[in-house]
């Protein structure tokens, strides 16, 4: 399955997370602003690439800008953006 | 102490539209004007006083202000975000702001990467790709491959060719052999009387013939709508900023992926905004390393040869005068598209453009 349009979910608020997902060519990349980036970048990504991976989602680009989101805040936040991006017209 | 706050989209006409205009010149900041299908949030508190408002302008957020006494409760970053997703919902992929410089920080602790700051305003931008894929750094790395085995200490012009006249062809010229190499950035904003893709064929077909020329396309980052708004929309008053930040643009960012070290431009005889741009030029990017060098105008008649003379004979329906002004290559073009606008609707369509354009560059 394909993300075919820009769809989002979340906020820059103080403990959110603002999820942007587009259509992307072939593959998937998943970019992060955090000021815990170094921290939990990759933790973010890999939470990221499951979902797209459960959801059957092989091309899509994922934005993550978070702002201190907590893990289950943030896995809400990219399976609504994602849903969004598939979901039908 | 928290406080409940609404927000909600409003209206430039009506109560709430003149609140903000208020609201905004409290804070000393401008009023962006608006079209259809550009919005403007409001917050509101619990008295349905306005205490924030933020708009987006194209792909631009614009007029962002709250309430100094609300500032500590995230109002931006709920402005922001909303703008942000309503601006997706619409379908930008890239958003920008152009804001002062000391609100810069502000925007960047909500995602926004910085793309160049003046002592008068900051260009920040966002990007669905992310800040490595989108924006300004897959445009410098495009500049670095292109100047990838070319000689360091470069030169560097910027033209917008509308159209490639004899004047750019001297500038380009005289440029090309005092520098080791040129790169010329032609202006990729299609707000011109010529299209882009004609601008850079005529460019690029009128300097075939210098072996050490190579025409690049100006992108978003060089003279844009973008980096120098004013440019296009004749707005002097504001020229001198925006000229400055692209100024500083190209000194911080561009110069450097190219490797070069000399800018040359063309003297400015008729166009206020070109001269407000070249006087920036010359302020701001001999301290980052990068000359300015000024090549006296070609002139024929005594007059300064122009794209502008050149469009107003167009325009006169006299056509054949503007052989003098013009490279065969250019020359050449016109000629080919004005005898097939009877035959070819493209052809009809672009000497249309053409030949009714106005505008000032």
């Amino acid at each position: 399955m394909m993300i075919d349009r820009t769809a989002s979910a979340g906020s820059l608020e103080s403990s959110d997370a603002m999820v942007t997902v587009g259509p992307h060519p072939d593959g998937i990349e998943i970019s992060v602003t955090s000021p815990v980036e170094r921290q939990f970048g990759d933790r973010m990504r890999a939470t990221a690439r499951e979902i797209l991976n459960t959801k059957g989602v092989t091309n899509a680009t994922v934005r993550i800008d978070d702002r201190g989101a907590l893990d289950c805040t943030l896995r809400a936040r990219i399976e609504t953006a994602v849903g969004r991006g598939i979901a039908p017209r | 102490m928290f406080a409940a706050f609404t927000e909600r989209w409003i209206r430039d006409a009506g109560p709430e539209g003149r609140d903000r205009r208020e609201l905004l010149a409290r804070l000393g900041l401008s009023v962006p004007a608006t079209d259809d299908g550009d919005r403007i949030l409001g917050v509101f508190d619990g008295s349905e006083r306005l205490v924030g408002t933020g708009s987006l302008v194209g792909a631009t957020i614009r007029g962002l202000g709250a309430l100094p006494e609300c500032r500590d409760e995230g109002i931006a970053a709920r402005i922001v975000s909303a703008l942000v997703t309503e601006a997706l919902r619409q379908g930008k992929t890239e958003l920008y702001v152009f804001t002062k410089p000391e609100t810069a920080p502000v925007f960047q602790a909500l995602s926004f990467d910085l793309v160049a700051r003046t002592d008068d305003a900051a260009l920040l931008e966002w990007s669905v790709a992310g800040r490595e894929r989108g924006g300004l750094a897959p445009f410098l790395s495009a500049l670095s491959d292109a100047a990838a085995g070319r000689p360091d200490g470069a030169g560097a012009a910027v033209v917008n060719a509308n159209p490639f006249t004899l004047g750019h062809r001297y500038l380009l010229e005289t440029a090309a052999a005092r520098a080791p190499h040129l790169y010329v950035l032609v202006v990729e904003e299609d707000r011109s009387v010529f299209p882009f893709d004609l601008r850079f064929a005529l460019v690029r077909d009128g300097t075939a013939d210098l072996g050490n020329v190579s025409v690049l396309r100006g992108g978003p980052y060089v003279i844009s709508s973008r980096t120098f708004p004013s440019y296009f929309t004749r707005d002097d008053a504001v020229a001198q900023v925006h000229a400055t930040l692209d100024a500083t643009l190209f000194a911080e960012r561009i110069a450097p992926a190219l490797r070069v070290t000399e800018r040359f431009v063309g003297t400015e005889p008729y166009c206020p905004v070109t001269r407000t741009y070249n006087e920036a030029l010359k302020r701001v990017l001999p301290p980052r390393g990068v000359r300015v060098t000024e090549i006296p105008r070609v002139e024929r008649d005594g007059e300064a040869v122009s794209a502008s003379r050149v469009r107003r004979l167009i325009r006169e329906g006299r056509l054949a005068e503007t052989r003098a002004l013009l490279p065969a290559t250019t020359y050449d073009a016109l000629v080919a598209i004005e005898r097939k606008k009877e035959s070819d609707p493209e052809s009809a369509a672009l000497w249309k453009r053409i030949a009714l354009g106005t505008g000032r560059h």
